[in-house]
């Protein structure tokens, strides 16, 4: 039951990072989702020594504050200091993720979350909590993963015409009068809470391996959004499922194995991609256009 | 423990000059980095250093530093060949090769570490220290590496000068003049390569992007030529380093790696909002001095009008400040100003404008009212409209505008509400 339990957690957050990391992908913003998962870090921290416990509002909140105050300074570099925007993402994580640490190792002995723990997570413990919610028992990691799934899922279908829109073309849906900067605000505080559930699940490194992985598979396999976004979701399963029987045959931390598979089959479809491309544009040099077509289609 | 006390244990000393010295190298390569907008590249090549550790640690069995080093290289070059490898797929942007590379490359190494823990491999512990860094605990032959590897840096930045600069700034440019910009790129590359695993050393594996890129950001909102750039970068990391060594000593519980970069975050934001060209103060300042300059034109137009209107030049104190305060109450300071410049003068019991004031004044007023003319005549508006453009225009027009302005009016005597405008000095 254990197994299952794990299983079911990992896979539920998979599926959550999967769906926001679609569109994250097709913003561009990937990188956002690593930048916040390390920025909430201190919030995350300081909200635990407030609270004294692991209750999940305190940490929310803690976690939302560090992100609004790491997308702030964000604008702030970009917009009235001209930082490149891969600058000020950078400096803003690495000096927010140092906060943290430093938090964690200077309050080491009343915070119950180490430095590891924030890098890969505690999976393997996710049964060790159960938590009966209207008569069900569930860990309470499934419990607060599930959540989440369902507000993703949510807001992905009530907002999906927007979506679209703010991420194809963001200066058309300004000209007729949606907000594109709302819509990447939403998904900004979406994907900061994303990063809180998983922080204490499956860690930071994970978080940017499920966002990214599943996202920019599903990108190169397919052409349009639906198809997409059931792609990556089938891919992040996958890599929950892969990235378990290879932690389980090898040993290792999961959060690691499932790190590895979720980057290493872009890695993979990108190989065979070229292999299968190669040859058929060796023998007609002619038909690299039309070649270049038929590799786009899936399967 | 006192700061002398600190600073004069060897050990401190050791720890301080090789955490400024890693400090230093990594944001002189840092500018680089950040100057070619591949700030991020530093974070996952940091990250990415992590199996290779773990795998010549697995191999030779022991923290020796060659072999740790020669496997933080070989991963991140291997991160690298990769990322330049994802790039032949075009649907795949920079940021999701970015994260694919980082995923992989890091999750193996947290695989492999948790293996080597789990297994109670001797010391696999102390691998940890590259996740983290262990800055406080540099060991002499780890200083003598990082000298070696500092001393390879700053040689090839110095040698490769004016290459590197003009593939930094534009890669372009550097192809067309002829440059071997493959080498080049080559070079750029293994000193990225060497400052990170040099970096792994001092602040670990998740923060040294930090180190790379900080100092380059604060250094260039504060200074605009590359060598300077350079210097300030690599002045600000060292003096960080030193602080964030000092401070961890000083006070129990507070680790020399974060404290380092976080000194380095406080250095950039002060930078950002005080020191820095675009920073919030010095546009403050500047406007500020702007608005100041036009208040001080303003009083003196209002009391040369004053004279105009009434043809005495004298006030007594009372009747100043009730002209003045008709205005606005900003008026006061002001005056008390270009009193203190000499434009305003107390003489036998009254104020009057002084002969510098009265010149000045006539040129704030010639060129308002010259403008009004052409704005009546050349854009058409109605009298009632003139004004209020010439109050904006009167403090902006230079000498030489004015000039030609009034050879297109013919040299005017009277301004469209037949007002007299004062001729050049």
């Amino acid at each position: 039951m254990d197994v299952v339990w794990t299983l079911a957690a990992a896979a539920t957050l998979a599926l959550a990072c999967a769906l926001l990391g679609s569109f994250l992908a097709l913003r561009r913003t990937l990188l956002l989702g690593d930048a916040l998962s390390h920025a909430v870090l201190p919030g995350v921290v300081l909200a635990f020594l407030w609270s004294g416990s692991r209750e999940l509002l305190p940490m929310l909140l803690g976690a939302g504050a560090a992100a609004l105050l790491a997308t702030l300074l964000l604008e702030l570099l970009q917009w009235r200091f001209r930082v490149h925007p891969d600058a000020a993402l950078g400096a803003v994580l690495a000096t927010f993720f140092a906060a943290g640490i430093f938090l964690l190792s200077r309050f080491a002995g009343q915070v119950d979350l180490d430095a590891e723990c924030v890098l890969y997570g505690e999976l393997a413990y996710v049964p060790l909590e159960l938590v009966s919610v209207m008569g069900v028992e569930a860990p309470r990691g499934l419990w607060t993963s599930a959540a989440l799934l369902a507000g993703v899922g949510l807001f992905v279908w009530l907002a999906y015409k927007e979506l679209v829109l703010v991420s194809f073309d963001p200066t058309f849906a300004a000209s007729i009068g949606r907000s594109p900067r709302k819509w990447s605000l939403a998904l900004m505080g979406l994907t900061a809470a994303v990063t809180v559930v998983a922080l204490e699940l499956v860690g930071a490194v994970l978080v940017v391996a499920l966002l990214v992985g599943p996202a920019a598979g599903a990108r190169l396999l397919t052409r349009r959004l639906p198809q997409m976004l059931l792609v990556s979701a089938l891919l992040a399963l996958g890599a929950v499922g892969a990235g378990y029987g290879l932690a389980w045959a090898f040993d290792g931390a999961l959060a690691g194995w499932i790190a590895v598979v979720a980057g290493g089959h872009v890695g993979a479809i990108v190989l065979l991609r070229r292999l299968r491309k190669a040859p058929a544009s060796a023998q007609e040099p002619f038909a690299a256009e039309q070649d270049n077509d038929q590799a786009q289609q899936p399967g | 423990m006192s700061w002398l006390e600190i600073f004069s244990h060897p050990l401190v000393l050791i720890a301080v000059g090789g955490n400024a010295l890693i400090a230093a190298v990594l944001a002189l390569v840092g500018c680089l980095v950040v100057l070619r907008r591949e700030a991020f590249v530093g974070d996952v090549l940091g990250h990415s250093v992590l199996p290779g550790i773990a795998l010549a640690f697995v191999l030779v069995q022991s923290e020796q530093l060659g072999a740790i080093l020669a496997g933080a290289l070989g991963a991140a070059a291997a991160a690298m060949l990769l990322l330049a490898a994802l790039r032949v797929e075009p649907r795949l942007r920079e940021d999701a090769r970015l994260g694919v590379v980082l995923s992989l490359f890091f999750g193996t190494g947290i695989v492999l570490l948790t293996v080597l823990q789990r297994h109670g491999v001797a010391h696999s512990g102390s691998l940890w220290r590259f996740l983290f860094g262990q800055a406080a605990g540099i060991t002499p032959a780890e200083l003598g590496m990082a000298a070696a590897i500092g001393a390879v840096v700053v040689a090839a930045i110095a040698l490769f000068w004016k290459e590197l600069q003009a593939l930094s700034f534009d890669a372009e440019f550097a192809q067309l003049v002829g440059l071997p910009v493959g080498w080049l790129e080559l070079l750029y590359r293994a000193l990225v390569l060497m400052a990170v695993v040099v970096g792994v050393y001092s602040v670990g594996a998740v923060l040294v992007s930090a180190m790379l890129i900080l100092p380059a950001i604060a250094a260039r909102a504060l200074v605009r030529r590359l060598p300077s750039m350079l210097l300030v970068a690599a002045t600000l990391a060292a003096m960080s380093a030193v602080l964030g060594v000092g401070l961890s000593g000083l006070f129990a519980g507070v680790p020399t790696g974060p404290t380092i970069v976080l000194l380095m975050g406080a250095v950039t934001a002060l930078v950002m909002l005080a020191g820095a060209r675009q920073s919030v103060l010095m546009q403050a300042l500047q406007r500020g001095r702007l608005v100041w300059q036009q208040r001080q034109e303003d009083v003196l137009k209002l009391l040369y009008k004053r004279i105009e209107s009434s043809g005495r030049a004298e006030w007594s104190s009372a009747e100043l400040l009730r002209t003045l305060r008709s205005w606005r109450w900003s008026a006061v300071p002001v005056a008390f100003w270009l009193a203190l410049r000499g434009k305003l003068r107390y003489r036998a019991r009254r104020w009057e404008l002084s002969p510098g004031g009265v010149q000045q004044a006539r040129q704030i007023v010639r060129r308002h009212r010259l403008w009004e003319l052409y704005l009546e005549r050349y854009v058409g508006l109605p009298v009632e409209r003139l004004h209020g453009d010439a109050e904006m225009l009167e403090h902006l027009l230079a000498p030489e505008m004015t000039a030609e302005l009034e050879r297109l009016l013919g040299y005017p005597t009277k301004d469209p509400h037949g007002r007299p405008i004062p001729p050049e000095d």
